[in-house]
């Protein structure tokens, strides 16, 4: 079964993005900033990782940063959640090696297709 | 999604958002104290932008338009565009305010800005047109999406809030240890294990008997410790609630052109969230009180040669199985004879003893105000009696210290935990009682002046005064008092107890000793018969289950000393 890693400060934001995959076949694990999601990453090998911007501790950029220069986890696919006001910013986004975005309020059917685009389903 | 998913998510972000609310007004708090500083800034804004983000996913866009209007102000100040000076400092805590209402608002299914709210919008605004504007990327945002700013350990104060910030009153959430939970686990399962050898030790019968006892201690050891640490997982330190005044101490004091800083001493000491959570109020008021009644004004501390800011001081410690929380002022100390003035106009009782401690006593007396003039702040009719209500509810004490021109000290003594107390157990007319063990001072045999009068079966008086050690000392005869009636007992003991300072001795047919006791709310039925009485106030089951009333001493000792009415006879 596929692994998804879900990464936000926000427990709100993570009950939300369960209860949009509850239904897939995936399975879920979720992480509370940056370094959590790098050391999860390291353990878990997960198969894409769905991670918020701004985090205490450390924050997507940078996590996205070390995620590409680590080996193990230098291929998974990386999607950055977004917050309005952020999209300006997401040259750096991509400069920090994320693979694809997605902006808050997230929406199912487009965060579930874009999942499914990287995961073959 | 479905609608129950929705629901759960959305109860999630009212709870996570009302968390943040702490911790953002603690940092803005040290905004205002630290103006050139750069980390409370970073904090206010990535607090600001996540509620941004999950109010927007959560289809709360107007909270999300707020925040994002209130971000770029931020941004601004970080950005040094616009200095950061009381108009704006007053714009932040308004706007903080506000989120706190639009989320009581969201949380009863309104989901617009009042009126209010949109004006304030629009002054945030306004401050952002007036800064010069921004080029390029945003560093804040670029900071925060990147690594942990260079200083995080700047403010303690904001760092505190931000981990440990306790729910507000109305959140019935507490954040526990993973830790401690884990130990209650482990603790369950040794529970249960030693459960299941004394069943089995049981079944073998009284050849076993021995085993049997022993494996009962070992179970009765686990148990205890059992419920220490259950207790221990409702402690939360006090620090960060206490800390939150600091923004009552600064608007009370602005409102009346005063000047005055909180210091909190002893944010470590821990006690039991709910008895934290219910002292919000009292707390409250006893610090406006301090700003509004205590501080001079600063030309007046000039004048009696003190710094321009007043300083309000809540210290924290611990005292065996009591944390004491000391409210304290550097200002002008209470106006003794303002207070016997006006007591005399209003025909309370004056004592002959020291004005200072008789001012002191009079104080918690029902609408005894003396501000001379009611100020908006704490002229709300919320008097020192109703202070002194709140605090005796947790089975607390409130004392009061004063000094001419030094200041005013509001002690306040309260248990660990509302859960269990020590409690010791009389007997009197054939009802049983419990008495919390903190409360008593010595016991003794009643003389014998004092005793029923014998062979007639007949009751000694309700109230008197007997001699300790050539001291007089007020007693009150419990049977009588409670109207349980019953035959007079040979030999009476007298429970010695203290409530704020004052003594009385309890007159009980029996001593039973001490045990703990959990203690339980009185049943509704109950607590309406009983709100004649301040002397009883909870209930509890004792060892061989029966349900008895816990004394509520301090009620006790008022009932007698100053109102000298029993309590209504028992139905």
């Amino acid at each position: 079964m596929k692994k998804i890693l879900l990464v936000d400060d926000s427990e709100t934001i993570l009950l939300l993005e369960s209860k949009i995959l509850k239904r897939s076949q995936w399975t879920l694990i979720t992480a509370r900033n940056g370094k959590e999601a790098i050391a999860k990453a390291m353990s878990e090998r997960p198969d894409l990782i769905l991670m918020d911007v701004v985090m205490p501790e450390m924050g997507g950029f940078e996590a996205c940063r070390q995620l590409r220069s680590l080996e193990p986890t230098r291929s998974i696919p990386i999607i950055l959640v977004t917050t309005r006001g952020e999209v300006e910013h997401l040259a750096a986004g991509y400069a920090s090696g994320c693979t694809d975005y997605l902006t808050k309020p997230i929406q199912a059917p487009e965060v579930l297709a874009k999942i499914e685009c990287y995961l073959g389903g | 999604m479905e609608e129950s998913d929705f629901r759960q998510v959305f109860e999630s972000f009212l709870r996570e958002s009302e968390e943040q609310l702490s911790p953002l007004e603690a940092a803005v708090l040290a905004i205002d104290e630290h103006r050139q500083d750069h980390e409370p800034l970073a904090t206010v804004f990535r607090l600001v932008h996540s509620l941004k983000g999950t109010a927007a996913s959560v289809g709360q866009e107007h909270i999300a338009g707020f925040t994002h209007g209130l971000e770029d102000l931020v941004e601004r100040l970080h950005e040094r565009r616009l200095a950061v000076d009381d108009r704006v400092v007053s714009r932040l805590f308004e706007a903080v305010d506000a989120l706190r209402e639009m989320l009581a608002d969201a949380a009863r299914g309104l989901s617009a800005l009042r009126p209010e709210h949109a004006r304030l919008r629009e002054a945030l605004d306004l401050l952002v047109g007036e800064a010069e504007p921004l080029t390029g990327l945003s560093s804040l945002l670029m900071e925060a999406a990147s690594e942990t700013p260079a200083t995080p350990a700047a403010h303690p104060s904001v760092q505190d809030a931000v981990q440990d910030a306790p729910p507000r009153s109305g959140a019935r959430t507490l954040r526990v240890q993973v830790e401690k939970l884990d130990r209650i686990i482990d603790m369950m399962g040794e529970l249960a294990i030693a459960r299941g050898r004394l069943g089995a030790l049981f079944a073998r019968g009284p050849s076993a008997w021995q085993a049997a006892v022993e494996a009962h201690e070992q179970t009765e050891r686990l148990f205890m410790d059992l419920q220490e640490q259950i207790a221990s997982a409702r402690m939360v330190p006090v620090g960060p609630l206490l800390r939150t005044y600091a923004r009552t101490v600064r608007d009370t004091a602005r409102a009346l052109g005063k000047a005055a800083r909180l210091v909190v001493e002893g944010g470590e000491v821990e006690m039991d969230t709910a008895v934290l959570e219910r002292l919000h109020e009292p707390l409250t008021h006893l610090i406006r009180n301090a700003v509004d009644h205590g501080l001079e004004t600063p030309e007046g501390r000039r004048d009696a040669g003190k710094p321009p800011y007043g300083r309000v001081l809540i210290a924290a410690r611990r005292e065996g199985s009591t944390v004491v929380l000391e409210v304290s002022d550097d200002g002008a100390g209470l106006p003794s004879e303002r207070i016997l003035a006006r007591a005399a106009e209003r025909g309370l009782k004056t004592g002959d003893q020291d004005p200072r401690a008789d001012a002191a006593r009079l104080i918690f007396e029902p609408g005894l105000s003396t501000a001379p003039v009611v100020t908006e702040l704490s002229g709300r009719g919320i008097g020192m009696d109703v202070i002194r209500r709140g605090i005796e509810a947790l089975r607390g004490s409130v004392t009061i210290d004063s000094r001419g021109g030094q200041g005013t000290t509001f002690t306040l003594r309260l248990p660990l935990t509302l859960a269990t107390i020590e409690g010791f157990v009389v007997g009197a007319g054939g009802e049983t009682y419990v008495v919390p063990l903190e409360a008593i001072i010595e016991l003794l045999e009643l003389p014998a002046e004092a005793q029923d009068r014998p062979g007639g079966g007949e009751s000694g008086p309700v109230h008197g005064i007997l001699s300790l050690r050539g001291e007089p000392l007020p007693y009150v005869r419990l049977r009588s008092f409670f109207g349980s009636g019953g035959a007079a007992r040979a030999r009476e003991s007298v429970v010695v107890v203290d409530g704020g300072g004052r003594r009385v001795g309890m007159v009980v047919d029996e001593l039973l000793g001490t045990q703990p006791v959990v203690i339980k709310p009185l049943a509704q039925s109950l607590q309406r018969w009983l709100a004649a009485s301040q002397a009883l106030s909870v209930s509890t089951i004792l060892d061989d289950g029966r349900a008895v009333l816990v004394l509520d001493v301090p009620g006790l000792i008022r009932e007698v000393l100053e109102h000298g009415t029993p309590a209504r006879p028992r139905p």
